[in-house]
């Protein structure tokens, strides 16, 4: 079951929907970072905190015992942006053939200090970011002998405090 | 929205309002997988044609902006693209087959019954992309050539053949 761990919020923006899928078409239905459609969580956390994110996603979207491939590429925002889009300019993609990162929750130097862990005497200890995850990519093909239907998978997030 | 919103209001009193607390989250992937539709091909006027606007044994009809251009409009799915092939150079023979008229076909697209803003065709093959509406019109006009028509009736088809790419 979920843990409680009341210093991380995650809010969940948009599931990742490609639409129609047309079998027999090689043409795959793509969703760019940019496209307002790209899935997207947002962590709360205290700013000066590192991450640790474990994910998980599916490489193929299933009806009963068939599936359709799916490549998605997964990326975060940790600049302390204002705004989503904002967020998506400064995104870096996760390396692929990995499941668990860490990242600062804030990459944003304190003008009074020198380490960005910690806070320093002139800084709210208790400030905290958010950092932006984000999720696009492709579906399909779809093969001439699957049933029509909704195909699904889920991408699985974990995110927790990296303590020292 | 409204969905995560309850969900959170269930869950997480007393804390706060409208994220979802805890360490992990799901995201739902999803993609509908559906059959190829045919392209729908549907004539709303045809081609007339006017003697009174033979010029030198010729009459030129531009799908662009003459009225008396044909039109029909093609429906498929949202999005796809098609290839659009059709006979340019066409003889139509007389009813009584002693005469011939010589038709150069010309065409032109837009996704609006505008014709005016109406593009036209570059080639005898023709690429187009459905937007949303997965609907386009085509007009039909060219070029008939009457040196070998005698009088009488003539009647031709205009054939087009439509495939996904």
């Amino acid at each position: 079951m979920q843990s409680n761990s009341p210093q991380v919020l995650i809010t969940k923006g948009e599931d990742l929907e490609f639409g129609q899928v047309v079998k027999g078409n090689l043409k795959r239905p793509e969703i760019t970072l940019e496209a307002e459609n790209a899935a997207w969580v947002k962590i709360t956390a205290p700013r000066y905190e590192e991450l640790e994110i474990v994910l998980e996603l599916p490489e193929e979207l299933t009806l009963a015992q068939h599936q359709i491939p799916v490549s998605i590429q997964a990326s975060y925002a940790n600049s302390n942006t204002a705004t989503l889009k904002t967020a998506k300019e400064s995104a870096t993609e996760f390396p692929s053939g990995y499941a668990t990162f860490h990242i600062p929750v804030s990459v944003r130097k304190s003008i009074n200090s020198n380490s960005q862990r910690g806070p320093s005497m002139a800084t709210n200890p208790n400030a905290t970011s958010d950092v932006y995850l984000f999720f696009h990519g492709s579906a399909g093909p779809a093969s001439l002998n699957i049933p029509s239907g909704l195909y699904s998978g889920n991408i699985f997030i974990s995110v927790s405090l990296r303590n020292p | 929205m409204k969905f995560i919103k309850l969900f959170a209001l269930l869950f997480l009193l007393p804390s706060l309002g409208f994220s979802q607390i805890g360490s992990s989250v799901q995201i739902s992937v999803s993609a509908t997988v559906v059959s190829e539709s045919p392209v729908e091909i549907i004539t709303i006027t045809n081609m007339v044609i006017d003697t009174e606007e033979i010029i030198e044994n010729e009459i030129f009809i531009s799908p662009l902006n003459n009225p008396n251009a044909g039109l029909f409009q093609i429906i498929g799915m949202p999005n796809s693209q098609i290839r659009i092939n059709y006979n340019k150079n066409v003889t139509i023979l007389s009813e009584d087959n002693t005469g011939s008229v010589r038709v150069n076909y010309e065409l032109s697209y837009y996704t609006e019954r505008i014709q005016t803003a109406s593009y036209a065709f570059s080639t005898d093959e023709q690429v187009l992309e459905f937007d949303e509406t997965g609907i386009y019109y085509i007009w039909v006009g060219g070029n008939i050539n009457l040196n070998n028509a005698v009088s009488g009736s003539y009647s031709g088809q205009f054939s087009i053949e439509i495939e996904y790419i």
